[in-house]
């Protein structure tokens, strides 16, 4: 037996030695660029999350009047948001990540990052800029950490009821107003076969839509913005149960909602509202383009949730993401250009028209071609469609909401719709988790 | 045997003998491992690396962004003892890998058996009992999100169709079927290999031992019992380990389908260790969870191979 092994053919030890020269001379090779992607170590890395149409057309037009006045090559990388937190945090520590990332707002989100030193602090461009006098005061405070300026947001997005104005005449009914007058035109819809409410909450974040929407009305935006981002206030007073109850145990004791809600994704909900089966979707402003495209020649409007107890409508608003310069990033004052760029009457005029997308700054829209809808949003977007102070909020899921939060809200209102758990025991739960994340 | 073989063989063109006959044993001690260098190094780098740091990671209180990792000992898994929804998911897991294991190895089985006797079409069968096997778990969560929705599933039309319309529900979103319902449909995909397996195993059974089995008037189940299943012994094994490990690390078609919910009814520990690391920024708690699920899936492994050798003695 020793004996064959010896003599048994097989790869010497110079035949070993051709092999990794091979290998050696491949690596080397791959180590010279061979296999790199376009774009290299020449261009300004940009990470954003437009992954959607019409948005990713718009922003690609966006940052191609940033290539061509400063003849900066732009780099761009797009992927959903989930992917982007997992992500980034990553990439940005590796230093070999992105220059500019479009990263979600937020303690848990972004701060991560700040905390971590991965963000570069933006005051001083944002002086040399003169930024500050065009961001609107809400979006700033999205944007700040601990007191410092790390993002340029710039999206203003509310949520609110979509509806079907040529859908609802045509059922005969009438765009409800109050509470009182949605629990019977919900009523009403099932009755004709109708689904009243297009709303699913299998992802994690309709919900929190739904109840921003809720509490902005019962408690009012400026308390909502004093709770969500400096923590005055509490989530399990009875307002807050209020809210809880009203939207989670009586809309669907009301039939507002198809039967298995928690089984519904959000983009299933729109597909029902944008079908004609539903009246209504609850949904954000960054739907608006989607629903204009899959509803043509109707009539759709949007509004806050109807009047609870007599009180001001208004409409939960929020900068979703904002962009941000890596720590490590070596092109600074590009990075900083290009964030300058976004905000230039060339490229705002592309992110609105095109993009359905509304920077927080103010610009004249005059002979702009913007439909109704878009109009609509752009106002609720601005002062809430009426007063700034009265009618437009903040979405409970920024500010100071940490992940632990968010979560508690998705499982805890999943099991509230089950009836697994009670409006009060999750108002408490929810203060839990907001205390243990501060 | 070496002996003729080597005498058999033609002598290599222009490669002379004499230099490996005087090659000292260290030499080829050296090619050996040098040899096994490039998979070691592919396994340490990709396998132990990972999993020292795992080791560490789970020893700090990392966001997973931070720079410096503060070292907290034990903390992470004193936490995970007194967390409730670590049992929970724990329990999912195990009625996952039970369930799971017990549901597709039976179904496989059955269909391997029913083609077992090469019946026409047979490839066509083959074929289609494997396709689940090679498509994306991104495809199959979203078709089954399809076949379960509350607004379009075929399953609640279906069941409507057969005046079975008392039992639709939204399947996905109901706590007390969500987990079986997405236990279904990552049995459904996962039975292709095991069919495959069980397939392959069964032209080695001994068709004259079956004979044998009948003329003694052994009836149908008892052949299959008696006869058929021991000579499948080692394609069981390996079948049984490879869905308890599967089970173990079951995380994209429930990430997929529910994401863990509705009210956490579907989180198992690798969605848990997801949600903790990578969305809650809690890296060190999930890295403890990650190795609780890891030393979890290779103790069963073991001791279901184990079991398995005991038996073969």
């Amino acid at each position: 037996m020793n004996i064959g092994r010896r003599t048994a053919p097989g790869p010497s030890r110079r035949d070993f030695m051709r092999l990794s020269g091979a290998a050696g001379a491949a690596l080397g090779l791959s180590a010279c660029g061979f296999g790199r992607s376009d774009g290299g170590g020449s261009a300004l890395k940009v990470w954003d999350q437009f992954t959607t149409s019409p948005q990713n057309e718009a922003v690609r037009k966006v940052y191609d009047l940033y290539r061509r006045s400063s003849g900066v090559t732009i780099d761009r990388t797009t992927q959903p948001g989930d992917q982007m937190t997992t992500v980034g945090k990553t990439a940005l520590a590796s230093g070999t990540g992105p220059d500019v990332i479009y990263y979600e707002v937020g303690k848990g989100n972004a701060g991560v990052l700040a905390e971590a030193g991965l963000l570069l602090p933006l005051d001083d461009l944002a002086a040399e800029h003169g930024w500050l006098n065009k961001i609107t005061p809400f979006a700033q405070r999205e944007a700040r950490l601990d007191g410092k300026l790390y993002g340029l947001p710039n999206e203003t997005e509310t949520t609110a009821l979509f509806y079907n104005k040529t859908l609802i005449d045509k059922s005969g009914l009438t765009v409800p107003r109050t509470f009182d007058e949605l629990l019977s035109f919900c009523a009403k819809a099932k009755a004709k076969k109708l689904i009243p409410i297009a709303y699913g909450q299998a992802d994690v974040y309709p919900c929190w839509w739904a109840f921003s929407l809720m509490t902005n009305n019962i408690v009012g935006g400026r308390a909502m913005g004093d709770l969500v981002f400096d923590g005055k206030g509490s989530w399990n007073t009875p307002q807050m149960k209020q809210a809880i109850q009203l939207f989670f145990v009586d809309l669907v004791k009301a039939g507002a909602f198809i039967d298995g809600l928690n089984s519904l994704h959000g983009p299933d909900a729109q597909s029902m509202f944008l079908s004609g089966k539903a009246l209504m979707n609850l949904n954000g402003t960054w739907a608006v383009g989607a629903v204009e495209k899959g509803l043509p020649g109707q009539e759709v409007g949007i509004m806050p949730m109807p009047s609870i107890d007599g009180g001001d409508r208004v409409y939960p608003a929020g900068t979703g993401s904002a962009y941000y310069i890596s720590a490590k990033s070596k092109r600074g004052e590009e990075a900083g250009a290009f964030l300058d760029s976004l905000y230039q009457p060339e490229a705002l005029r592309v992110w609105v028209e095109q993009g359905k997308i509304f920077p927080p700054v103010p610009f004249d829209s005059s002979g702009w071609s913007l439909s109704p809808l878009q109009k609509q949003a752009l106002g609720a977007a601005q002062n809430g469609g009426g007063d700034a102070t009265r009618n437009l909020g903040y979405s409970v899921n920024h500010g100071k909401a940490s992940p632990g939060f968010l979560n508690a809200m998705t499982s805890g209102f999943q099991a509230v719709v089950q009836g697994r758990k009670t409006p009060a025991r999750q108002a408490d739960d929810l203060q839990k988790a907001w205390e243990k994340g501060r | 045997m070496a002996t003729t073989m080597i005498r058999s063989r033609p002598p290599l063109a222009g490669r002379s003998t004499a230099p490996a006959a005087r090659r000292r044993p260290g030499d080829r001690r050296v090619s050996g491992y040098l040899f096994v260098l490039p998979a070691l190094a592919v396994y340490a780098l990709f396998i132990l690396y990972p999993l020292v740091q795992s080791v560490y990671l789970s020893l700090t209180d990392w966001d997973g962004a931070k720079p410096h990792k503060t070292f907290i000992g034990l903390g992470n898994f004193d936490r995970l003892v007194h967390d409730t929804l670590f049992w929970r998911a724990l329990w999912h897991n195990l009625i996952w890998v039970v369930l799971g294991t017990a549901l597709a190895m039976a179904v496989s089985l059955l269909l391997a058996m029913l083609v077992w006797s090469r019946p026409r079409g047979f490839t066509v069968f083959r074929t289609v009992y494997f396709m689940p096997q090679i498509l994306p778990a991104i495809i199959v969560g979203i078709v089954w999100s399809w076949i379960y929705s509350p607004a379009f599933g075929i399953l609640d039309r279906g069941l409507s169709a057969v005046g079975l319309g008392s039992w639709s529900r939204g399947w996905l979103g109901d706590p007390d079927f969500a987990l079986y319902a997405v236990l279904v449909a990552s049995v459904w995909a996962t039975i292709g290999l095991a069919f495959v397996i069980f397939t392959a195993a069964l032209h080695n059974v001994d068709q004259d031992l079956l004979d044998a089995a009948r003329v003694d008037g052994a009836g149908a189940w008892q052949r299959f019992r008696h006869v058929v299943v021991p000579q499948l012994s080692s394609a069981v094994t390996l079948v049984t380990v490879l869905l308890l490990v599967h089970g173990f690390q079951a995380f994209d078609h429930v990430w997929i389908m529910t994401k863990g919910g509705p009210d956490n009814s579907t989180q198992l520990l690798a969605t848990y260790t997801y949600q903790k690391a990578f969305m809650e920024n809690d890296v060190g708690y999930g890295a403890a969870i990650s190795l609780v699920l890891t030393v979890l899936s290779l103790v069963v492994s073991l001791a279901v191979v184990r079991l398995r050798e005991r038996g073969d003695r």
